[in-house]
């Protein structure tokens, strides 16, 4: 029996990290183009605001574009060991999960990072405010992926 | 054939003896630039549209040029004007900031207009819009460009030109600003427009 055990489990295994790559990838995917679409709605709704990116205090374009690009994979793989990790202690529907998820990462994680950020560098409170939702909404779009692969 | 080649002679050193030649004839004049000549660059973001002036011009720059009677061109000699980069302003700190940082200012603190030319210039005639010709010194670039002026001669010996040409950042081997990745730009092309007071000294 524990011989035919050893010879099943193999596959299983792959399977759920190929599942878990996947889902990882996902929400990376979904996180850059949610991403993309919130500054392309922060540009056209609120131009004062995003008018402050030409601030000196942010990077120029350039060399270091990948990492803007690179940065939801980066959320994604953090959010995805804590969901796999706590996700027995999230309970309810779907939305609900995604959204508990969100608000952790963003008492847990976005609010600390945002509060220095703001101490430390001359961004304005709206600016700030505006990568506290970013971030919220990015998180709760990788609640649901997960949510949904790897309930 | 004698009297024939003598007459012909006659007449060729008579000819070149009276009959007047049209020598060209020049005259050499000055112009102060004014206190209240301004410039001002306007340009677009995906964002919106900004305009930077520079509304005071400060540095008594004095253009001298030799005028060609005949064709009324003028010709400048060590003319330009210097305007301080570090004076732009946008009316938005940030674009401000970054403008002048997209110009290189610390670098290269001066934007220079060389006065080249200058054709057909009248200085009776009102709204007369006439060509010339300058060189741009930005970010140590030269560019050479064909400008059309409007030009008003006003009371007290004075004159006004105004004029516009559309320049890129390129065109300097400058970056227009890009942040955020590139997700916030501004467009390659300004465009410059200048109101420039004179008073001419004969």
């Amino acid at each position: 029996m524990n011989s035919i055990q050893n010879t099943i489990a193999p596959p299983v295994k792959n399977a759920r990290i190929s599942k878990v790559i996947f889902a990882w990838f996902l929400a990376g995917i979904v996180m850059l183009l949610l991403g993309l679409g919130m500054v392309y709605v922060c540009i056209h709704l609120f131009p004062r605001i995003a008018d402050e990116y030409f601030s000196p205090v942010f990077r120029r374009a350039g060399e270091t574009d990948w990492t803007f690009y690179v940065h939801p994979f980066i959320l994604s793989f953090g959010l995805k060991w804590f969901w796999e990790r706590y996700k027995g202690i999230l309970r309810g529907g779907l939305l609900l999960r995604a959204l508990e998820v969100a608000l952790v990462y963003g008492l847990v994680a976005l609010l600390p990072i945002l509060w220095l950020t703001f101490s430390a560098i001359d961004v304005s409170v709206k600016m700030t405010l505006t990568w506290f939702l970013y971030g919220i909404f990015q998180a709760f779009a990788a609640g649901i992926v997960f949510a949904k692969l790897n309930p | 054939m004698r009297t024939v080649f003598f007459i012909l002679s006659l007449a060729f050193v008579v000819n070149a003896a009276f009959v007047k030649k049209s020598v060209p004839t020049y005259s050499m004049a000055k112009w102060v630039v004014e206190k209240n000549s301004s410039l001002n660059i306007q340009g677009e973001t995906n964002i919106n549209s900004f305009q930077c002036d520079v509304t005071e011009y400060l540095k008594p720059d004095t253009l001298i040029y030799t005028k060609n009677d005949a064709t009324k061109k003028l010709s400048f000699t060590n003319s330009c004007l210097s305007i301080d980069i570090k004076r732009f302003d946008c009316h938005n700190k940030y674009i401000t900031e970054d403008f002048r940082s997209a110009l290189k200012a610390d670098e290269n603190p001066k934007l220079r207009i060389v006065f080249l030319t200058v054709e057909q210039f009248s200085n009776t005639s009102d709204n007369q819009v006439v060509k010339g010709t300058v060189d741009i010194q930005l970010a140590q670039v030269s560019k050479r460009v064909e400008i059309a002026y409007l030009v008003n001669n006003l009371a007290g010996n004075r004159i006004q030109m105004n004029g516009s040409h559309v320049f890129s950042f390129s065109d300097f081997n400058l970056k227009a600003p890009r942040k955020l990745a590139g997700l916030i730009k501004t467009k390659d092309e300004i465009k410059v427009n200048f109101q420039l007071f004179f008073k001419a000294i004969p």
